[in-house]
């Protein structure tokens, strides 16, 4: 199994909060700059990578339980966002690399994708 | 104008079904009322946050704590991109958890349209924060047994949905 300290050393990634909590184990991995995408999974334990270094995106990762979150791009979380984090016992971390490539290190980790299935709208 | 009415509900599940299972005598059900403000993007989700513990707590399924936290969150975030001001309550009974989330706006002219998966008209400062991708009502329907959308353009727009927590 991957864990989030094995997604930390992939990417090269800077830990925010939650150093205690790396062993965790992400059951599935998801990449998302739409909260509404991200709440498309249905999973368990699902760990985000995410453009979007907002508060926003904090009430999603409480919504869905998310295992740890990792923003890409050099975006760093404000102290608002990390302090939500912390209270939430939820992992951040930041790496410089893109969306992309972040996606694929990890990926290349083993970590399995998180099914995605889109709303199918009015019948 | 007049209020529109629609009903996306599952299999066998109807006004009746909804109306028996919010019943219950008062030490089994449980209210709780959020008042959600327009436009205060930092606050969108607390209650739904509130009503996620709470329904935890209760040890309701997890895959059902999920589809509550999810549906919930985005009613919440409608009323906050859209309208001026508006509450999310919820009704637990042994039965079902029922939500109302209520606004005062300016109502959803066409309910199909909005049901249309990518259908949104949030503004690009909405969607920079993640939010807009017109998925709300879509995904609020998704993870409900039963949902009634109903609205007036002008006044507002009521939502109420319903998790079933046993077989019918």
């Amino acid at each position: 199994m991957v864990t989030i300290r094995d997604i930390v050393e992939a990417v090269d990634a800077e830990v925010m909060c939650g150093e205690d909590l790396l062993d965790r184990e992400p059951q599935c991995v998801i990449a998302s700059d739409l909260v509404s995408d991200i709440l498309c999974c249905r999973e368990e334990g699902p760990f985000l990578i995410t453009g979007l270094a907002k508060i926003q995106i904090l009430r999603a990762a409480d919504m869905l339980d998310l295992v740890g979150i990792c923003f890409v791009r050099g975006k760093t979380p404000e102290e608002e966002i990390v302090d939500s984090a912390r209270q939430l016992g939820l992992p951040v971390i930041c790496t410089s690399k893109t969306m992309y490539e972040t996606c694929g290190l990890v990926f290349k980790l083993g970590a399995p994708s998180g099914v995605y299935i889109p709303p199918s709208g009015a019948e | 104008m007049a209020w529109r009415e629609r009903i996306w509900a599952r299999e066998g599940v109807d006004d009746d079904t909804i109306e028996e299972c919010t019943q219950g005598q008062p030490d089994q059900v449980i209210e709780i009322e959020k008042p959600i403000v327009g436009g205060d993007f930092a606050r969108a989700g607390a209650g739904a946050s509130e009503i996620k513990r709470l329904v935890k707590k209760l040890a309701v399924p997890p895959a059902v704590v999920r589809r509550v936290a999810v549906a919930c969150f985005e009613g919440e975030v409608n009323v906050t991109v859209y309208a001026t001001r508006g509450t999310i309550k919820a009704r637990i009974t042994p039965a079902c958890i029922f939500v109302v989330v209520a606004d005062e706006g300016p109502g959803i002219p066409d309910i199909e349209q909005a049901m249309q998966p990518g259908w949104t008209t949030a503004t690009p400062e909405v969607r920079e924060m993640g939010f807009g991708a017109g998925l709300g009502l879509p995904n609020i329907r998704e993870n409900t047994d039963y949902l009634k959308v109903r609205s007036e353009v002008g006044t507002g727009t009521i939502l109420e949905f319903a998790f079933l927590l046993r077989d019918i």
